[in-house]
């Protein structure tokens, strides 16, 4: 309660309106106290206002002894991001892009804001579109294309066995920057496209693991809702062009569809 | 966290019912023991017990302590709000000194203790490997708040086939699979450290956690420029020191525990070599900031859970352990032993409810078997397990020491 609005009769309090705890005959008649208020009308309406202003001071400040504000709960804690799979790219695909499928979803109760998507990996950038920030409210969706760039191939990390995916979260009381560890599906399919895409860049970095074309098992739009329902990598005659000189600068493209299941979190 | 509100209000009536309950027992000399099912049968209903295994005394007794306090709250709690109707908590714990024959011995008690329907702990992962076929012999059920180890759940070939081993073990803690590259991850990218020297204490926990940092650290592209283990049982860490400051490593990852790893920061230091040292959670202690001293400003360990400020849940737990006047701290896993506690208690509650508000006669078993399916909110987030035994609430965050105090720098969570 914030002090506004009337106060209302609890505990060891009596409604103002009910009249009823007055015996009848025991105060002063309702003519003398119109006769009062006629003489002294801007006094007795300075005086009303102040005790009124002093009892909602005094609701207030009692109120903030009694109910201290609930703790507030870091938006990390309401806020859950899931790898769902791959995307398709429909022909023509543009070349040495890829995308992928997270959900993020959010507990029901405070809004919570997702303001930036950051890529921690030196050797990769990262767009998004929609762009932040966006709501990660409960019950609403979002779909979010992350694009990656892969800035230099010599340097990006081929098969990390959990890599982050970096999301900064608003809510009322704090900005928040928490790392989401997608799981081993999501790093093999990272470190396959990657694979996949500086495959031809060997001066100086590890062969990948499995250069096959990344071919996602699902059609656009599509939800992954399950994780059986995982991509699927086979070589095909719409390969991935592959550098002859030089991987520098190429570029990644994931999506991100936001949903709004989310189980119960403390 | 399940009742704390109440805790506060009512210790003082409950401090004086637990007394007059503690003498009605004296004077009936204690009850009667259902021969099968476990708990004593007293006028007042039956009593469980809950067996605490941990480091009591010892170098590690911090955290142990903390373990054995948290789940005594637990307990405490569940007795005040009569939570299982007809039942009431006692916890006895025992010591296993860090040690793995002592924890076996200790599981061997609590297995012939008819009382026992669960145990929470050990702290650490070799202590639990040596408890676990004793448990599960028995049907008994363990939770331990601090084993980190992967293969305790998954089984020794984790990496590439998991298995579950124990049914009758489980966690709350998240495993070395996930910590030891959330390490490498943190320092690699976030840190930009790029050439690492790794230390270990061969040990079950130490040993693994640095295996999982290191296969993570390489795959990013790191180098691991020098490799050492050490004696746990010494303290003159000075040999290896040497090696560190000589082989031009940026970042020191050591797996293994506080009492080793402060003074091997300090040392590491005083060599020469000003560069940081990294952890898991068996250094997150406040005692590695004593031991390390004012040179350990800027060393870091990685903890299972998000940090105490992130959950109303945790702040509440922290507020009612002090007012239950523990003497000692916490420490890194209290929550998760107060979870793992509670967790007993849920299993406990749903089996009871389930036979007619009694224990059965085959109590452990069913204990065992309700865990599977207990799911609460907990001090540390949802509580509930997968299918190994792991918790499905797996958050790990990175701490610096900053200011004489572990600071939470980053934090992440796991959601594979």
């Amino acid at each position: 309660m914030s002090g506004a609005g009337p106060v209302e009769p609890g505990e060891g309090t009596r409604a103002w309106d009910a009249g009823r705890g007055v015996p009848p005959g025991r105060g002063p008649s309702r003519e003398r106290l119109a006769g009062l208020y006629a003489h002294h009308r801007r006094a007795v309406l300075a005086g009303a206002a102040a005790a009124v202003s002093l009892a909602a001071d005094g609701s207030l400040h009692t109120t903030r002894e009694e109910a201290p504000e609930p703790l507030a709960i870091a938006p990390s804690q309401v806020v859950r991001v899931t790898y769902l799979g791959a995307e398709y790219l429909p022909p023509p695909t543009p070349t040495r892009e890829f995308s992928f499928a997270v959900k993020i979803t959010a507990h029901p109760g405070p809004p919570v804001t997702v303001t930036d998507i950051p890529q921690p990996y030196s050797a990769i950038s990262l767009t998004t579109a929609p762009r932040p920030p966006f709501s990660a409210e409960a019950g609403s969706g979002h779909r979010t294309v992350i694009t990656m760039h892969v800035t230099d191939c010599t340097h990006v990390p081929r098969n990390a066995g959990l890599p982050f995916l970096d999301v900064t979260l608003r809510n009322a009381h704090v900005i928040q920057n928490h790392s989401f560890i997608l799981g081993e599906r999501y790093a093999r399919d990272v470190s396959r496209s990657i694979g996949a895409l500086c495959a031809n860049d060997t001066e100086s970095s590890a062969k990948p693991q499995d250069t096959a074309e990344f071919t996602p098992a699902h059609p656009a739009g599509s939800h992954y809702s399950d994780r059986a329902n995982q991509p699927e990598f086979h070589r095909s005659p719409h390969r991935v062009p592959l550098c002859i000189t030089s991987c520098h600068n190429k570029r990644v493209t994931a999506s991100v569809r936001l949903s709004s299941t989310f189980p119960a979190h403390a | 966290m399940p009742g704390k509100g109440l805790i506060v209000r009512q210790r003082s009536l409950i401090a004086i019912t637990a007394a007059l309950a503690a003498g009605a027992l004296t004077l009936t000399a204690c009850g009667s023991r259902d021969e099968n099912g476990g708990g004593s049968d007293t006028s007042g209903g039956t009593t469980v017990v809950i067996g605490v295994d941990a480091p009591l005394t010892g170098d590690l007794s911090a955290m142990g302590l903390g373990i054995k306090n948290s789940a005594d709250l637990a307990a405490k709690t569940a007795n005040e709000e009569k939570y299982v109707e007809g039942i009431s908590f006692e916890i006895e714990a025992l010591d296993d000194q860090g040690q793995p024959s002592a924890g076996q011995q200790n599981a061997t008690k609590f297995v012939a203790d008819d009382d026992v329907l669960g145990v929470v702990g050990p702290l650490n992962s070799s202590v639990g490997e040596s408890m676990q076929k004793v448990f599960d012999d028995a049907k008994l059920v363990q939770v331990s708040p601090a084993n980190t180890g992967p293969g305790l759940t998954q089984g020794p070939k984790w990496q590439t086939e998991k298995v579950r081993t124990y049914k009758s073990y489980f966690r709350t803690a998240t495993t070395d699979a996930i910590q030891g590259p959330f390490a490498a991850q943190y320092i690699y990218n976030k840190a930009k450290k790029t050439k690492v020297f790794v230390i270990d204490d061969k040990k079950t926990y130490g040993a693994g956690l640095a295996a999982t940092f290191t296969d993570e650290f390489k795959k990013l592209g790191g180098d691991v420029v020098g490799t050492e283990h050490i004696d746990p049982d010494t303290k003159d860490f000075s040999a290896v020191a040497t090696k560190v400051k000589n082989s031009g490593a940026d970042v020191v990852y050591y797996g293994g525990e506080y009492p080793q790893a402060g003074p091997l920061s300090k040392q590491i230091k005083a060599s020469g070599a000003k560069i940081p040292l990294i952890g898991g959670d068996g250094i997150y202690d406040p005692t590695f900031i004593e031991l390390a001293g004012n040179d350990g400003t800027g060393d870091l360990a990685t903890s299972v859970g998000a940090p105490v400020e992130d959950l109303p849940s945790a702040k509440d737990f922290v507020a009612d352990y002090k007012a239950a006047g523990y003497k000692e701290e916490y420490s890194a896993y209290g929550g998760y032993s107060y979870d793992s506690a509670w967790a007993i208690i849920e299993a406990v509650k749903k089996v009871v409810e389930d036979n007619d508000g009694k224990l059965p006669d085959d109590a452990r078993e069913q204990v065992t078997a309700a865990m599977q399916n207990v799911s609460f909110d907990g001090v540390t987030g949802k509580v509930s397990f997968d299918e190994f035994g792991d918790t499905t609430n797996k958050q790990l965050t990175v701490y610096s020491v900053k200011n004489g105090e572990w600071a939470p720098v980053e934090s992440g969570t796991y959601t594979g």
